[in-house]
């Protein structure tokens, strides 16, 4: 059984974030993430703070630059089929849809989305690790199967998310509420490197709630789309995945691209330098073939997870011309 | 006798279909009694060690806790083995696997029994872990059972390889890997044990192989048979899984309730499970072959290392059907095959669905493929001209007698998936990135346990004053559909209805020992025992019925619930009335039917003999679609085409061919258990993947029936042989397309991208590598001084 | 007497937990459980400091006081004797604890009671008609759409849930809508079927 924690229902994000000052407390939204690792004794909590109930964390919305605005709590159902994201923003309907299980979908939230715990088995497991204070990546010399290619410094995790890769392809920005005001970032600035910090995957401080993402007006030649590699067909870890979102000039060619890679590193992962090989350029085997070769540039596969290079190129390739 | 059957054959309902659908079947952990206690097994820290000491004092005194035991306390016998008894219900000196249990306790909750483990104290030294069946044989390795870790060598032989391969053109040599696999059934093992009104106790749980488990309870408390009753809780899978590990959870249960005088009931978490439980083995097979220009084979030679774990299980009985089937159902004078089992300091392995013959039928049917393509000729054409057919000798030297049907299956599969153009086709196809292949697997099968051991079993069927039927047997009903079947044949035999019957779950007090219900024997063995059993009480109630209408008992029959006159087709009484007339006149209503299975030899010198009284023959057809440049697989179409002698119920028996297909695809493509340096490395489903609903392909079943005197109406096996051919059909069609060759399943990603495991890549973690089991041994010693 | 009893100070740090037959519990985590509660069997526990949480399941109106770390599970099973739910792996990664909460298919093991508190839930109890079967338990049981039956309950909601929001799923919506749950025996042939006949049933 889940060790004993104590529990507060706060009715506003004010509340919530008050709950959240005192030490040891953790936030449950849709709780997916959250039991399995209390369970796991990935982590403890003396605190459960459960803003599952707070309205002001829900809802899709137009928002008056015609951009759109996703509260935290959405659920990845919601966002695999809302109308609005399957036409605009298809990347990330594809990206949520694409994760877990249906009844995993129904529960888990977009905010639990972006800020899960990694999946290493050796951080879930009961390995004293660096991620957990510890002084050894276990990884390193064990079995590093489902481990990073790309940005492992000392600890060699990937991001877990579906949806952060499709959000930083497509311009996403994070809202922030805690105890000091309000911040808006760009996700692509939310996760934080294990080079910068071993002992955590984002920027939230403790009495900090993610309270919504938003999207920039979709361009109006743009095309987006997230496809992913996994071992099996379903209810599934990424092994690979990739995100991209183009806009087209009106000769087909590539005004403005973003490539954004998931389960190949700490964070979901842009090649900026495929970005710009790509602007300019009309998508072909040619062109699509290139930025791929340059998507897994420096690539430094560990001694099991080499087939991930392969798979990185290969999807880059493919998510390319399905966008032609 | 076709089309005579009114039951036999039919799309009957299951009999236990309404409580599955409802929810309001009875799993072992549904069951809770008053004031039970929790049960909780501390287990071992380590994968190879000596235990020092352990201290229990400070679990004792916990609050809410009632018992705690360690091997000491054991009154009877703390071994047991169904074939080497050197398993320990908890462990005494040493710990030889990490799911060893050490000590037991029992309290009021889950939660105090979990903090009692914790207060355990147990000192340990450590001693070398051996992880490798190959290395656990070579000299010097650490020793796990006495003075070797060999404790099985099988072979067969027959004629002279020596000389084979001197008439040879050309030989053909290989290794193959396969792994370690999780049984993986939903429901995590359960038992409540309950302390018996005359002494003794009272068990019920997700029991698979009741008798077995009753024997060792016996023995552990030192009492007779006749005063442990196991009672089989209806069960959520067990593919073979839920053998020894039910029986030491039995015994461990038993032995608290009998310290306690409470009822306990002990429950694994998923975690639990697959710690503790035993897997499929893996096989390292080398396999070298001589052959003709023609295809003739003229040699086989055979070595085949079995990864045996901690303990033998049954070891010795899995690589024994590995040893009759090493060579396949193919003609070739001259064998040499020696299966070798290994102990190491990984989970045991022991009985899974296949029993030994998934991993053999890997290397079979990929050797036949690579020598078709030396030949220069279609996989379908290299199996035509080498398969048996009737009146074939085997491997061992047996004639076989039955209808032998593998070419009928064979072009059946093929036919079915259009197996020969597509061949030729995907082979000559250009190398874009995804290619398509087609592949062929092929198999012969011994029924039931054959010369493995004593074969017999007793099912019983007891008809009541108002024509319903009881049935009970010793054969025990994993999901399988056994219960149903043998429902079907009493209600065939009785001429009944088949909702007149209630089957009664095994209960070793309520039936005779008939075996564990293994190699799927259930509807053979079972079967053949319900038919004896109705027929007998068919025989009273016939004659009572003659007694009744003055028919002569030959002009009388029983069916659609009534009593008829065969000639007339008058029907003279019902069903109900003749047993209440029955019933009034003091005749016995009641059959006990037993059947034991024909004659089987094995001479183990030798390595020849009579293996099995019969055999199934079956084959499997897979499409794939290879992506060259990822390595991922997708099986497209896939045909399975079984000759069952006879499906008892056709519903069920294509339930067994799609399920059997689904778990050999995970064995082919996705799943492997991986234990580093004796520490496994998933434990739960999130890790430890299994075929969801998105991977598995539309399977076309074919059934095949040439019936088999053996057999019920000429039923034989299906569980089994289901399983055991998908994972080389994907593999050769995996070669068709890409045109490199697995030789190690499962064929993930990057065996199919570049047909071996990748290497380290440069500088990092290679100096670290070599540190690593240090570190593991580390990290115990760091848990180790927590407590 | 009682008080030579050491209590129960902390959960076990070992034992049940996932993974922990090996590698270090760190010195912090222990520290924290020692700090915390004595945990206590049923029957000891002072349940009269429990949130109290009312819950509608399969129609009835439940009032219960839970612990907070109580899942939808552990309630429906141990406290109400809803036993047809069942446990398989206990973090959402098999299905076969499957309900609908609100009409939406969850896993009751990955939901705290609290979490349901004011909702509707439907367990595979509440699909029968009275005596009768529901229209999709009906449906798995003509189409033979289980073997063991271990996920059976959880089946039979995930497809209560699917024709709920899609009345006439085609093949490969039925394919998606029943990824959420495991059945080894690989039934998923006959499940598929039968979720097609109970969509036919439903009408």
């Amino acid at each position: 059984m889940i060790p004993k924690f104590d529990y507060v229902r706060p009715d506003s994000l004010r509340q919530a974030i008050k709950q959240l000052a005192a030490s040891g407390t953790r936030i449950h939204a849709g709780g997916t993430d959250l039991l399995g690792c209390l369970r796991d004794r990935v982590f403890t909590a003396d605190k459960v703070v459960s803003i599952g109930g707070l309205s002001e964390l829900g809802g899709i919305k137009r928002a008056s630059d015609g951009g759109l605005t996703i509260g935290a709590l959405t659920t990845l159902a919601q966002l695999a089929s809302d109308p609005v994201i399957l036409k605009d923003y298809p990347a990330l309907a594809q990206g949520a849809l694409s994760a877990a299980s249906p009844q995993l979908r129904n529960q888990g939230t977009l905010g639990g989305n972006l800020c899960q715990r990694p999946r290493c088995w050796y951080f879930r497991g009961d390995f004293h690790c660096l991620r957990k204070g510890g002084n050894l990546c276990y990884a390193v010399g064990g079995r590093n199967d489902y481990h990073c290619i790309f940005g492992g410094d000392a600890c060699y995790i990937v991001h877990p998310s579906d949806t952060a890769p499709a959000l930083v392809a497509l311009g996403a920005r994070v809202h922030i509420n805690g105890a000091n005001g309000s911040r808006t970032i760009p996700l692509e600035s939310f996760f934080v490197p294990p080079g910068k910090d071993i002992t955590r995957e984002n920027v939230l401080a403790p009495n900090e709630i993610l309270t919504n993402v938003s999207l920039p007006a979709p361009a109006p030649n743009q095309r987006s789309s997230y496809r992913k590699m996994r071992a099996r067909g379903a209810w599934d870890f990424a092994l690979a995945g990739v995100a991209l979102s183009l806009r087209f000039g009106v000769g087909g060619e590539v005004e403005g691209a973003r490539v954004v890679l998931s389960g190949v590193a700490p964070m979901p992962w842009r090649v900026a330098e495929a970005e710009k090989a790509l602007t300019g350029k009309r998508i072909t085997e040619d062109t699509a073939r290139a930025a791929a070769e340059i998507c897994i540039k420096g690539a430094e596969p560990m001694e099991y997870n080499g087939y991930k290079v392969n798979l990185v190129r290969a999807l880059v390739e493919e998510a390319l011309l399905a966008l032609r | 006798m076709v089309g005579k059957h009114k039951i036999i054959g039919k799309p009957e309902r299951r009999v236990d279909a309404w409580g599955k659908v409802t929810g309001k079947a009875k799993y072992a952990e549904d069951y809770t009694v008053g004031h039970q206690l929790w049960g909780k097994v501390l287990r071992s820290k380590y994968p190879h060690a000596k235990i020092l000491s352990i201290d229990t004092s400070k679990a004792s005194e916990l609050l809410g806790v009632e018992a705690v035991l360690t091997a000491r306390e054991i009154p009877g016998s703390n071994v047991f083995g169904i074939v080497v008894k050197n398993q320990q219900i908890l462990a005494d000196e040493r710990v030889r696997f990490l799911g060893d249990g050490v000590a037991l306790v029992a309290a009021k909750s889950k939660e105090i029994a979990d903090h009692a483990l914790a207060l355990i104290d147990v000192q340990y030294e450590l001693l070398p872990v051996v992880s490798d069946p190959e290395e656990a044989l070579r000299p010097g390795a650490p020793l796990i059972h006495g003075d070797t870790n060999e404790f099985v060598h099988h072979k067969v032989r027959k004629g002279d390889v020596a000389k084979g391969f001197a008439e040879a053109d050309f030989t053909i040599e290989r290794k193959f890997k396969t792994q370690f696999v999780e049984h993986a059934y939903i429901e995590p093992e359960a038992v409540l044990a309950e302390p018996a009104e005359q002494g003794g106790v009272k068990i019920t749980g997700s029991v698979q192989n009741l008798f077995s488990s009753r024997r060792s309870v016996a023995e552990a408390l030192g009492i007779s048979l006749n005063r442990v009753q196991i009672i089989q809780s209806t069960l959520g899978g067990s593919f073979g899984g839920k053998d020894e590990v039910m029986t030491s959870m039995c015994c461990r249960a038993a032995l608290l309730a009998g310290r306690t005088g409470k009822p306990v009931k002990m429950v694994n978490t998923r975690e639990e499970s697959m710690l503790e439980s035993y897997k499929r083995h893996p096989y390292v097979l080398y396999y070298k072959w001589g052959a003709k220009k023609d295809g003739t084979i003229t040699a086989m030679e055979i070595r085949v290392v079995a990864d045996g774990g901690a303990y033998a299980s049954m070891s010795p009985f899995v690589t024994w059907r590995s040893v009759v089937q090493a060579t396949g159902p193919y003609y070739c004078e001259n064998v040499k095959t020696d299966v070798y089992a290994a102990y190491t300091n990984n989970n045991y392995t022991g009985a899974m669905r296949g029993f030994g013959s998934p991993q053999v039928d890997f290397a079979i049917e990929s050797m036949m493929d690579e020598l078709a393509e030396a030949v220069g000729v279609t996989p379908l054409e290299i199996r035509m001209k080498n398969g048996f057919e009737g009146g074939a000798v085997t491997a061992t030297g047996q004639k076989l007698a039955h209808t032998v049907s593998l070419k009928e299956v064979l072009s059946k599969a093929a036919q079915e998936l259009g197996f020969e153009e597509k061949w030729r086709r995907y082979r000559d196809a250009k190398a874009v990135a995804k290619r398509r292949g087609v592949g062929l697997a092929c198999s012969y099968r011994g029924v039931s346990l054959g010369a493995e051991g004593v074969d017999a079993a007793q099912t019983t069927v007891s008809v009541q004053t108002d024509g319903s039927v009881i049935v009970s047997s010793g054969v025990t009903d994993m999901g399988q559909g056994a219960q149903t079947q043998m429902a079907q044949i009493t209600a065939e035999v009785l001429g009944i209805s088949v909702d007149r019957i209630q089957f009664l779950n095994t209960n070793t007090s309520g039936v005779a020992d008939s075996g564990p219900t293994v190699a799927s024997r259930g509807t053979v063995m079972g079967g053949l025992a319900a038919k004896n059993a109705a027929e007998k009480v068919r025989a009273t109630l016939l004659e009572v019925g003659s007694e009744l209408t003055g028919t002569p008992v030959d002009a009388l029959d029983l069916a659609d619930n009534y009593l008829v006159n065969e000639r007339t087709n008058e029907r003279l009484a019902s069903f109900g009335e003749l047993t209440a007339a029955c019933f009034n006149k003091g005749r016995p209503m009641i059959g006990l039917g037993w059947h034991k299975a024909p004659r089987t030899s094995w001479h183990e010198e030798e390595g020849k003999g009579d293996a099995y009284f019969t055999f199934v023959y079956g084959a499997n057809a897979a499409e794939v679609e290879v992506d060259t440049e990822t390595g991922r697989v997708n099986v497209i179409d896939f045909v399975s085409v079984h000759d069952v002698g006879k499906a008892i119920n056709r519903a069920m028996v294509t339930g067994q061919m799609c399920g059997g297909v689904a778990m050999g695809l995970g064995y082919g493509l996705l799943e492997e258990f991986e234990i580093e340096a004796g520490i496994p490395k998933q434990l739960n489903f999130d890790e430890y993947l299994i075929p969801t609903s998105m991977d598995v392909p539309r399977i076309k079943t074919v059934i095949v029936e040439n019936e088999d005197p053996a057999g019920p109406f000429g039923a034989k096996s299906v569980g089994e042989p289901t399983n055991e051919l998908a994972a080389p059909a994907i593999v050769n069609a995996i070669y068709n397309a890409t045109g490199k060759r697995v030789y190690e399943i499962p064929a993930n990603l990057e065996r199919v991208f570049l047909g071996h495991k990748l290497t380290r890549h440069d500088k990092r973690g290679s100096e670290q590598k070599n540190a690593f089991d240090a570190v593991m041994v580390e990290s115990c010693k760091v848990r180790g001084g927590s407590e | 007497m009682e008080k030579k009893k050491r209590e129960v100070r902390n959960e076990s740090s070992t034992g049940m937990s996932r993974r922990n037959f090996l590698g270090t519990v760190s010195a912090g985590a222990l520290g924290a459980t020692i700090a915390r509660p004595v945990p206590r069997a049923s029957g000891q526990e002072d349940s009269g400091n429990l949130p109290q949480v009312t819950i509608t399941i399969n129609g009835r109106v439940h009032q219960l006081r839970v612990e907070p770390r109580w899942t939808l599970l552990y309630v429906l099973r141990d406290k109400l004797g809803l036993t047809g739910t069942k446990p398989g792996c206990e973090r959402g990664e098999c299905g076969s604890c499957t309900v609908l909460i609100d009409g939406v298919t969850r896993y009751s093991c990955l939901t705290l009671a609290l979490e349901a508190d004011g909702r509707q839930v439907t367990t595979v109890e509440g699909l029968m008609q009275g005596e009768q079967l529901g229209p999709v338990q009906r449906a798995f049981l003509e189409e033979d759409g289980f073997q063991c039956g271990y996920c059976t309950p959880g089946q039979v909601m995930s497809a209560e849930g699917l024709l709920r929001q899609k009345p006439n799923p085609t093949i490969d919506e039925i394919q998606i809508g029943m990824s959420g749950n495991l059945c080894r025996c690989g039934a998923y042939d006959h499940i598929f079927k039968s979720v097609r006949r109970a969509a036919e049933l439903r009408k």
